[in-house]
């Protein structure tokens, strides 16, 4: 018996040894040889891929952590957008544009807040609502008027009114525009996983930072925690992309990655939808107290653009009603826009239109209803 | 499992690794016939049933054939195999369908007959076609039946090929099965090359174009006539990358274990004729509907006028065959006219004409294209009422309004169809990267770390896995 199983092993063992000893015997290179060219070559071709996916379509320009901002953009690299196709730079404060100076005497500064819609990295620079407000703004008033991207991924209003102090001294704002969405009350603002959150303290609210907050990534919260030495391989490309896409083939699931002990769970969970009110009641005023001269823009995301209000949407109409902040909401001039022009406001070449993040349509509309409130409420 | 999947990744490892300890020819046939139906079985263990009861029931028609002394019992048993076969086909693929025009025309009576709930096999046209060339190559004295029966089984159940073809002719492929099986490094090296080929036309162009393709035809409505043209073209080009990069796939997993599958596409859309086109499209689908269905008919051997419509007959079914719905049908039919109207242009004027100047070939060409793009909509659209909008808006027949989507993955997918043609073109030449040096190693490496880099969100479904 045991001399049938070695005679099995040894036919099994020749047989693969011929195949590849023909092989290299056709090819008269050792083993040696070709696994050195084969380490060569995957090297050779990681290299050129860095290159490519740096200049073309890398997405997740890594980050660093900011003393007072938290984790933000890397500054000083170059990122493009998922969707559309234009490029950026990132300042010092891990924000779109160039960084921000002293501001002079005479200078109007508008801050725009917001999160991915804002930032609108899928859009060129001269095409986001912010610098299209600058310029009409500018147009119309002949003096000069700043727009100051600071739009945030992800970000809620927790992060502005936890923020506020710093951006009022750093960049002495005229005036404040707060970008939201639905998103940012429904699954936003509340969550405790977010870097700045907003949480009951006795019957009010109180904004809060979460000190272990490192990054949305499964990826990269694997590397950062269980190999932090190896941190520094988050800033090639190639692993980024590649990785993400290898946890996509293999079928893993975000929550098996999640760091150990986070409550996946809390970020699916609804909260309670008798306590939006409380806290867009709260949130309003609270920005409307830190930051001068407030407008609070609500812009619709394409899942909800053409249905009615939301109720998100209504108590934020009331709010800042009550609290007499100036209210933009886009969505009937997104819908007035579509079935005139047959042009959606979402969505771009490279994704599917009417999807995804407002487009250069969509923010050329925002600053427009903008300039509108801007000249008629705030500079007249 | 599918070819781009990981599953299969390690499937086909652990095959060839089997295959290449292995001596015996035996079992090494014996390996693959099990991971054959493993393969099939994936999807839906009662589909693996079905396949042996085919097989069962064609290998003894075809024993039970040649064994025949007279034509009348060979006539029998060939009858008894076909209709067996169509039997088959027909429950599975085309019940349900013919329910539904039934209940069309009942619905003035107010009677509705029930459907069934039938999973149709994945499949089961290519397994259907390839077991009754298999019993009619035996009645007409064009090839023998298989040595044994589980030659035969692996004929019908070889797995690179079982899905969704080549259709193998079993007068080409048994011989290959019987004779003894060598994995050779230099043939699973060209293997790799051509299965890396056919993944990146799946993964990276008809995966793209899927994204834009899709939302278009699921409501045209909403786009412009320029946009429709345009998610036409991009189906167009899905579909030719998606099925002819499936076969390059089965190409290349068949050659590295040492089978030469046929290939099933020649470069299509430089064709100048419709006829031109079915020689390059599904080359194996084409021969068979020649070899046992037109020719069945009569072919050419009885005028010119039944030489028309037994084209137009032909493609009809071909069109049936891909799918049970009137848009299959629609779609084949325009074909089969098409064919027909060439045939007869090229009996009576075509045959005097001197050699073609650029600009003639150049308008046939584009005819040529327009007709297939056209006909593609009736292909691709769920249903005749989709369809219909969508040839309206083309040609402005209706309001031709909505969004204007120009989108890039057209534009920047055409360049690498043209690289993938041209290298598919070199591989068929047996012009090939040698993998042992750096160069062909770098290549190899390059192109797999594409793969994943390019790779979009959502991979899309083989299309013709659906028939």
């Amino acid at each position: 018996m045991i001399q049938k199983i070695l005679d099995r092993n040894y036919v099994l063992s020749s047989s693969l040894g011929n195949f590849f000893k023909n092989h290299s015997q056709k090819e008269k290179n050792s083993k040696k040889q070709l696994v050195f060219k084969c380490f060569g070559a995957i090297l050779s071709a990681l290299v050129v891929w860095e290159l490519i996916l740096e200049n073309t379509m890398e997405k997740s320009p890594g980050s660093i952590t900011h003393p007072v901002l938290g984790k933000i953009a890397k500054p000083g690299i170059n990122v493009q957008g998922e969707e559309g196709f234009s490029k950026t730079k990132i300042n010092d404060l891990g924000m779109r544009g160039e960084n921000i100076l002293p501001k002079p005497k005479n200078k109007y500064r508008i801050l725009a807040f917001g999160d991915s819609y804002t930032r609108a990295l899928q859009v060129a620079d001269n095409k986001t609502y912010s610098y299209l407000l600058q310029e009409a703004l500018k147009n119309k008033y002949k003096f000069d008027i700043e727009t100051i991207n600071a739009g945030r991924d992800g970000a809620s209003p927790a992060y502005y009114i936890h923020l506020a102090s710093f951006y009022n001294s750093l960049i002495e704002p005229n005036s404040v525009i707060i970008q939201v969405t639905d998103q940012d009350f429904t699954e936003d603002i509340l969550n405790k996983n977010k870097e700045f959150y907003v949480a009951k303290d006795g019957n009010s609210w109180q904004t809060k930072k979460n000190e272990t907050s490192l990054s949305d990534d499964a990826l990269s919260q694997i590397f950062l925690v269980k190999f932090p030495q190896l941190r520094f391989m988050l800033e090639y490309s190639v692993l980024r992309v590649g990785g993400k896409n290898l946890q996509k083939l293999l079928g893993t699931k975000e929550n098996k990655l999640s760091l150990p002990g986070a409550d996946s769970s809390q970020k699916k969970k609804s909260p309670d939808l008798s306590r939006y009110d409380a806290v867009i009641d709260w949130t309003v005023e609270n920005i409307k107290n830190k930051y001068p001269k407030v407008v609070i823009l609500y812009l619709p995301d394409y899942n909800n653009v053409n249905q009615s209000s939301s109720q998100i949407e209504n108590a934020l109409n009331k709010y800042t009603a009550k609290h007499k902040v100036d209210f933009v909401n886009m969505r009937e001039d997104f819908i007035n826009y579509y079935q005139i022009n047959r042009q959606r406001v979402h969505g771009f070449n490279n994704t599917v239109p009417g999807t995804g993040h407002v487009n250069e349509v969509g923010n050329s509309l925002t600053a427009e209803r903008l300039a509108v409130i801007f000249e008629t409420r705030i500079l007249k | 499992m599918i070819f781009s999947s990981i599953e299969f990744f390690v499937f086909f490892v652990v095959v060839l690794l089997l295959m290449i300890a292995i001596k015996s020819s035996n079992i090494k046939r014996a390996i693959l016939l099990v991971a054959s139906y493993y393969f099939y079985a994936y999807w839906d263990y009662r589909f693996s049933f079905l396949m042996l009861a085919m097989t069962l029931v064609n290998y003894y028609v075809g024993l039970k054939m040649e064994a025949s002394q007279n034509l009348k019992s060979k006539n029998t048993w060939l009858t008894l195999g076909v209709v067996f076969n169509l039997a088959v086909l027909g429950f599975f693929k085309y019940f349900n369908f013919f329910i539904d025009s039934l209940n069309v025309g009942l619905n003035n009576f107010d009677v509705k007959l029930p459907l069934l709930e039938i999973i149709l096999p994945i499949g089961i046209s290519f397994i259907t076609f390839e077991v009754m060339s298999y019993i009619i190559d035996i009645y007409r004295g064009i090839n023998k039946s298989a040595k044994s029966f589980w030659d035969f089984a692996l004929l019908v159940a070889f797995f690179p090929h079982l899905i969704a073809g080549p259709i193998l002719k079993p007068k080409q492929f048994l011989p290959e099965i019987e004779k003894d099986i060598v994995i050779k490094w230099k043939n699973v090296s060209y293997g790799l090359q051509i299965f890396l080929l056919g993944l990146v036309r799946k993964v990276i162009i008809a995966d793209r174009l899927a994204m834009f393709v899709d939302p278009v035809f699921k409501s045209p409505q909403d786009y412009s006539s320029m946009t429709i043209w345009l998610a036409v073209i991009a189906y167009a080009i899905q579909i030719y990358c998606d099925f002819c990069g499936y076969t390059d796939m089965a190409i290349g997993v068949a050659k590295c274990l040492g089978f030469d599958v046929p290939k099933n596409f020649d470069v299509p859309y430089i064709s100048q004729s419709v006829t031109e086109f079915w020689r390059r499209w599904h080359i194996s689908l084409s021969n068979w509907l020649r070899d046992y269905l037109y020719i069945s008919l009569g072919g050419n051997r009885k005028g010119k006028a039944k030489q028309y419509f037994n084209l137009l007959i032909v493609m009809l079914l071909g069109g049936l065959w891909h799918g049970a719905s009137w848009n299959f049908v629609l779609w084949g039919g325009l074909h089969g006219v098409a064919l027909a109207v060439h045939k007869m242009y090229m009996d009576f004027i075509g045959k005097n004409l001197k050699i073609p100047s650029y600009l003639y070939s150049f308008c046939t060409w584009l005819l040529t294209m327009i007709f297939i793009l056209v006909t593609w909509v009736f292909f691709r659209a769920t249903d005749f009422s989709v369809s219909s909008l969508m040839v309206r808006k083309m040609f402005y027949l209706t309001n031709s309004e909505g969004i204007n989507w120009f989108a890039s993955s057209l534009t920047m997918t055409v360049p690498i169809l043209i690289v993938c043609d041209y290298v598919g073109s070199q591989l068929n030449k047996g012009v090939r990267l040698q993998l042992s040096t750096f160069r062909g190693l770098f290549v190899m490496f390059f192109v797999m770390l594409g793969l994943l880099f390019l790779a979009p969100q959502n991979p899309s479904p083989f299309i013709y896995f659906q028939f």
